[in-house]
């Protein structure tokens, strides 16, 4: 089959349930591969296992049988810290339910992200590492001394105190302002802007699902996972987030999209369908 | 410019946003420390004062007059100031019994209410060169010999600025004052046998008992006997009566005794603060169960976000775990205020109205139950916490919000 350079393989992947006492298979030996840039749509009726395959790429359920490699990890063999670290670096997940943070605001929701492993994330640097004009990023050796698998609450940076605290402070507000511009550009980008100090509550579903996705893309994610993406939006509003995302794809951003919506249907490279768990191409 | 969210300030982020729910934790966890403290100190407080009691009851057994007994008991924990009195030839006689390694005589004195406090004064009248059970606490903060005609004045009394107090209209010098018993000798002026004639004279002209007067010179309150070795403070009683027929009439007080009747009263009062306490608590435990439990439900679709956004099962125990300590150790350090300003503003009046030897209890010691107090309170709300976390360990919270969907 496919061989693991691919950013996404699924290999004769199965999941079984059982349903009043009979399995069934919700996802049935299905093979899929996506690579950098690629933009993958898979439709089907509801209850034909589309969320299930997604959530057996995020690594919320474990395949029945076959594997799942993502960015050459078997997520399926994956401790707790390296999934979690998997789905907050390499992955971005839109989910279909919301799951805004009604504690947050959108700008907070939207960076939250960023802030749970200490290493800089890729908009923070420059090509060759270094510190950037808006976000300085330790050193490999002050990162390297600090345990990435711990979260931030109780490991943030592995700095020395004293002499080093003056610079640490400011490579901390030079990440903070970093993650904030990051964070106002893609609620710009989803037309969104001016709702970055509201509340979830105070938003409409359309506007919860386009601060879902701006919060998906917030750590440049290899590969986008969205669940209905333009479910509760309008045309024009889903015009502005298939652009975004194509224009994602076309920077090499991987994505894999369930969807009902024809209009989006048309932003993808390529169509899949789910149909009683068997995944064709269209 | 806008402060981004970390990590490290979701906890206090969910707590501000959320003030029902804290306020309603943080008044849990305020009562719970709050009875915790109290309770304790109060229980520490009256162990205290019963230990300082023992210390000052030196003696193994106190002969007093007939009927009298139960008013010795009570001079000398924490009762109303009385007079009684027998005469010097029944204590010399007492004081001749076998057994008996150390004798004192003592005379005690009610005053009228005095200009220098807010309640009858007891005085005490001792021997200094016999005294074995006063004279070893005053020596500790007076170093002089106490002339006749002077006195040394309990923690409670007021000494005016001149170094005297007013009684029976007469100004009589103090040369010390004593530390705090939370005992009744916290309200008595001590002054040595030899003015006590003086005492009594002026004291009989105010209150008219002739009688007294009469026997001014040869008044005996108690004699308070140190048994010697092998013998036990009733046997020497019992050699006690056998010496003159009329004895056995005679109130025999054992500090043993009485700190045992105290003893009884004081493990009943502690019995009842420690029920109330249990039951606060036990009380206090469920609702915080169930307020946690609750939460699970309703923070089902936060923790299925923070998974898929990242966030490991560590980091989500941290949250909760931070959560719970700030709501711990708040309702700890509210519930510890409240308490001390109710209970160390009023001493005196808690002392009082439980008619039982009360002491406050050192710094050190108050300290360390202000410090037990927060860690119960901060583990009580991590416990409450451990039902959320076990919940959250169970299959991931995204799918089961899925189900719900």
């Amino acid at each position: 089959m496919a061989s693991t350079s691919h950013l996404l393989v699924l290999c004769d992947v199965t999941r079984q349930f059982i349903r009043r006492g009979k399995p069934f298979n919700a996802v049935d030996h299905a093979n899929l591969i996506v690579d950098e840039g690629e933009f993958i749509a898979v439709v089907g009726r509801s209850g034909n296992g589309k969320s299930t395959l997604i959530n057996m790429v995020t690594g919320l359920i474990r395949p029945t049988s076959g594997s799942v490699t993502v960015d050459d990890c078997n997520v399926a063999a994956l401790s707790d810290n390296e999934l979690s670290r998997l789905r907050n670096r390499t992955l971005g997940f839109v989910t279909q339910g919301h799951t805004l943070l009604g504690n947050l605001t959108v700008l907070d929701n939207v960076i939250l992200p960023a802030t749970m492993f200490p290493d800089s994330l890729p908009f923070a640097c420059d090509d060759e590492g270094e510190v950037s004009e808006e976000g300085q990023s330790l050193s490999d050796d002050e990162v390297s001394a600090a345990d990435s698998s711990l979260p931030d609450t109780i490991v943030p940076f592995a700095y020395d105190s004293g002499a080093k605290s003056a610079d640490a402070q400011n490579i901390q507000a030079g990440q903070r302002r970093a993650l904030i511009s990051r964070a106002q550009d893609l609620l710009n980008q989803l037309g969104i802007a001016d709702l970055a100090d509201s509340y979830p509550r105070e938003l409409s579903g359309g506007e919860m699902r386009r601060v879902s996705i701006a919060r998906a893309l917030m750590n440049q994610p290899k590969l986008l996972i969205a669940d209905e993406p333009t479910g509760d939006l309008d045309q024009e509003s889903t015009d502005i987030v298939m652009r975004l995302l194509r224009a994602q794809a076309d920077n090499g951003m991987a994505i894999l999209m369930v969807t009902h919506d024809p209009d989006a249907l048309a932003w993808a490279d390529t169509v899949y369908r789910m149909d009683a768990g068997v995944l064709s191409k269209v | 410019m806008h402060s981004a969210i970390t990590l490290r300030g979701l906890p206090y982020e969910n707590l501000k946003r959320k003030p029902l729910r804290t306020a309603a934790l943080l008044t849990i966890v305020t009562i719970l420390s709050l009875t915790f403290f109290g309770g304790t100190m109060l229980t520490m407080n009256l162990n205290t004062g019963m230990t300082s009691t023992e210390q000052r009851l030196g003696a193994d057994l106190m002969v007093v007059p007939q009927n009298t007994a139960q008013q010795a008991e009570a001079l000398l924990t924490n009762g109303s100031p009385s007079t009684f009195y027998f005469t010097t030839d029944i204590a010399d006689t007492i004081k001749s019994a076998d057994g008996i390694e150390q004798a004192s005589e003592q005379t005690y004195i009610s005053s009228l209410a005095a200009a220098c406090c807010d309640e009858k004064l007891q005085i005490i009248g001792f021997d200094p060169a016999s005294d074995f059970v006063i004279e070893p606490w005053i020596a500790s903060q007076f170093d002089g010999t106490l002339q006749d005609g002077q006195m040394i004045a309990g923690a409670n009394v007021d000494v005016s600025v001149d170094g005297t107090i007013e009684l029976y209209g007469r100004d009589w010098p103090v040369v010390a004052q004593l530390a705090n018993t939370g005992t009744s000798l916290d309200n008595s002026v001590f002054i040595n046998t030899a003015t006590v004639p003086q005492m009594v004279a002026v004291s009989s002209k105010m209150t008219k008992n002739s009688a007294f007067a009469k026997n001014a010179d040869k008044a005996v309150s108690t004699v308070l006997i140190k048994v010697k070795q092998g013998y036990d403070a009733q046997t020497v009683a019992d050699n006690i009566k056998h010496l003159d027929s009329r004895f056995p009439d005679l109130g025999y007080v054992y500090p043993g005794g009485i700190t045992a009747t105290t003893k009884n009263s004081l493990n009943a009062l502690i019995s009842y603060l420690a029920v109330f306490v249990s039951v606060i608590w036990a009380m206090g435990v469920i609702v915080l169960l169930a307020v946690f439990a609750s939460s699970v439900n309703e923070r089902k679709r936060e923790f299925a976000s923070l998974r898929i956004m990242g966030a490991t099962r560590g980091m989500l125990n941290a949250i909760i775990v931070k959560e719970s300590i700030m709501i711990g150790a708040s309702g700890g350090v509210v519930g510890v205020g409240l308490a001390s300003l109710m209970i160390f503003p009023f001493s005196s009046l808690i002392g009082t109205q439980l008619q039982l030897p009360y002491l406050q209890a050192g710094p050190i010691a108050i300290i360390g139950c202000a410090v037990v107090t927060l860690v119960c309170s901060t583990a009580i709300g991590i416990a409450g916490s451990m039902l959320t976390m076990w919940r959250l360990s169970k299959p991931e919270a995204y799918l089961t919000l899925r189900e719900g969907d």
